[in-house]
């Protein structure tokens, strides 16, 4: 049977293949090749080493590790809050909860530099939050540990992914049916058990797609840190866009992005087989 | 949920089985009294007394929207009445959520947990009471063996039919040995072979395990053949609560005879102890003048072949107006001087073969199998 619905499907789905290999596969293998050449003399030339990967991991560990510890971090308050807020949206009666989703999703229509800005103009020195506590009488002088720095990274980077996560948990959400939470509670379980239990291993897949679609755009993010972060708080997308701009070293940049992705995915991976195993055991009789 | 199981002994629960607990003084397992819940003013249960005693099959019958399903769901604790006191085993359970109940609930959708085994549903409420492990492993090996879903044991339960999902639900609910075993149109959705089958098995799961087991549906036949006692709803009421039988031969309600069973009924007046329900069929029957409802069975009908009925029999001349063959006996429909239609069921003899649509005939039945309701 396999073998006579192989042709069939993959004909289907030629349309969508055929846009994932133009726009993602051929780019990708691209840029994967690109980062094993080297630049002479402001033109790239065919020489294959590993020396551009040997120069990422002695220079840029720290801004690395740095990026990845704070793509983690936003992923995992970004998943946290967005399935409280799924939660809301599909366990809150009547039309309230549709309405919560289309609040969150209204945000969307700001753009990203507007929002980045927009943070800019809340923390700065000069800003509504300093200028509003300052008017109230609450502090003396603005507070500038506000901006330029990694918590505003954080929240602004939280604050534009947020609606992005609550998308996949509040569809894997919307899959799990009342009966069974109802069914939960007669056999004696507390709202807690019914969480642990029931809810989040029936949603790991949105949870899991949430944090890892925060991670890898926090991961590869090069706007938010330049206009928001100090300068102690260098993200390795910085140090890309500038390979590939003005140091006019495409090969280098490439070989930075392969080692964020690379990064990435073994973070992607330990959380996706570590949570599963904790969502298997907990439902284990 | 308290009490001791002895796993591989199948008679655990408390309660000893008897078939009727009405009347021998013993102490209800449930009791209900006047309860009421209203959803935005529409009364969806009013005034409800119940009690049902250990043991008890008990059949909760009536139409859709009469408030049987929101009846048992305050048994189970999933709706909180907005009157009235609800007893369980004596402790009063009327404030507690479906969690603190000594009731489990087989759901008409199953409830099944879709991400966990056959053996990890069955077991849920049981690791939840933080049995150990073995003796878990011990009550799911038994009740998947009382539903005889044994060999599936490690199937998920997407790969389930619809009447192996039923049997999971059935032992996830019985492995908790609950007081009361609620059932909310549990076999509704099943074809009619497979709800059949499920139907003797239950009864022979409450004869086996004994237990209270109390069930909600639409379907007389199913209540007739599981329960004990069936309460009988409408709008809200209970109109009867009692055996099968004495429900089918006895109705306390015209509502309850009409929805019970076929009944032929004939609105008529009584005057001075006299009813007629023609100008022919005249009966005595004591009770106030005024309007009344009579009604007879179709299988108490007869037709007159020669001779005149006996005092103690009602007869009337009706044209035959439908003649339709059942199988086990043959449905007449008749249409009387009045324009009323009447049914009778009939035994097939040759006799029969002989009637022809447009006949005129005589028919009798005996004046005690009519019931009357004052209206």
């Amino acid at each position: 049977m396999a073998g006579f619905r192989l042709p069939r499907s993959v004909g289907l789905l030629s349309p969508s293949l055929g846009a994932n290999a133009i726009c993602f596969v051929v780019p990708l293998v691209y840029f994967f090749v690109l980062s094993f050449l080297q630049v002479r003399s402001f033109q790239v030339v065919f020489d294959p080493t590993t020396s551009n990967y040997v120069r990422v991991l002695q220079q840029y560990s720290g801004p690395l590790v740095s990026t990845l510890s704070l793509a983690v971090t936003v992923a995992a308050i970004v998943t946290v809050i967005g399935f409280i807020y799924a939660s809301a949206c599909r366990f809150i009666g009547g039309s309230k909860g549709g309405w919560l989703l289309a609040i969150a999703m209204i945000t969307l229509f700001g753009g990203y530099l507007a929002k980045l800005y927009a943070w800019r103009t809340i923390l700065g020195e000069n800003g509504i939050l300093n200028t509003g506590l300052i008017e109230l009488g609450l502090i003396q002088a603005p507070i500038t540990a506000l901006l330029y720095n990694n918590f505003a990274v954080v929240l602004a980077l939280t604050h534009y992914t947020l609606p992005l996560a609550i998308l996949p948990i509040y569809g894997s959400l919307r899959a799990i049916e009342d009966l069974p939470i109802a069914a939960a509670r007669d056999l004696g379980a507390t709202d807690f058990r019914i969480l642990k239990d029931i809810i989040v291993p029936q949603c790991a897949t949105g949870l899991f797609s949430a944090f890892a679609m925060t991670l890898l755009f926090v991961a590869g993010d090069a706007i938010a840190p330049r206009l928001l972060g100090g300068t102690s708080s260098s993200m390795v997308g910085v140090f890309i866009q500038d390979q590939f701009g003005f140091r006019v070293n495409a090969p280098m940049g490439s070989a930075l992005a392969f080692t964020v992705i690379a990064g990435s995915a073994i973070i992607l991976l330990i959380i996706g087989l570590g949570g599963g195993r904790l969502v298997r055991q907990g439902d284990q009789p | 949920m308290n009490m001791s199981i002895t796993p591989l002994k199948i008679q655990s629960f408390p309660a000893p089985d008897r078939r009727c607990g009405k009347g021998t003084g013993e102490r209800p397992i449930v009791s209900m009294r006047g309860v009421r819940k209203a959803f935005g003013g529409y009364r969806a249960v009013d005034n409800i007394n119940l009690e049902i005693f250990p043991g008890d099959f008990v059949a909760i019958l009536g139409p859709s929207g009469c408030g049987k399903t929101t009846l048992l769901r305050m048994i189970g604790g999933f709706l909180q009445p907005d009157e009235g006191a609800i007893e369980i085993d004596g402790v009063d359970v009327t404030k507690q959520g479906p969690a603190q109940r000594p009731t489990n609930t087989v759901f008409q959708g199953y409830g099944l947990f879709p991400h966990m085994s056959v053996r990890q549903n069955i077991g849920y409420g049981l690791k939840i009471a933080g049995r150990p492990k073995s003796e878990i492993d011990q009550i799911v090996d038994l009740n998947l063996g009382l539903v005889r879903m044994t060999e599936f044991a490690g199937r998920n339960i997407r790969e389930l039919s619809g009447g192996q999902q039923q049997r999971v639900a059935l032992a996830r609910a019985l492995a908790m040995r609950p007081k009361v075993l609620l059932l909310d149109e549990s076999l509704a959705a099943l074809d009619l072979k497979l709800r059949q089958q499920m139907q003797s098995e239950l009864r022979a799961i409450h004869q086996e395990i004994g237990g209270t087991f109390v069930f909600v549906t639409h379907d007389q036949g199913e209540a007739f053949s599981l329960a004990n006692k069936v309460a009988v709803m409408n709008k809200g009421r209970i109109e009867q609560f009692a055996s099968p039988s004495e429900i089918y031969h006895r109705p306390a309600t015209s509502f309850v005879a009409t929805f019970v069973g076929e009944a032929n009924v004939f609105k008529c007046r009584r005057d001075n102890g006299v009813i007629a329900l023609t100008e022919d069929a005249v009966f005595q029957h004591s009770g106030p003048s005024g309007d009344v409802t009579v009604m007879v069975r179709p299988e108490n009908i007869k037709l007159l072949k020669d001779g005149s009925p006996r005092a103690s029999e009602i007869s009337l001349k009706a044209k035959v107006a439908d003649k339709s063959f059942q199988g086990s006996f043959t449905k007449l429909s008749f249409i009387d001087d009045g324009g009323r239609e009447i049914d009778v069921n009939l035994g097939n003899d040759a006799d029969l073969a002989r009637i022809q649509i447009g006949e005129v005939v005589t028919l009798f039945w005996p004046a005690n199998s009519m019931i009357v309701f004052d209206e």
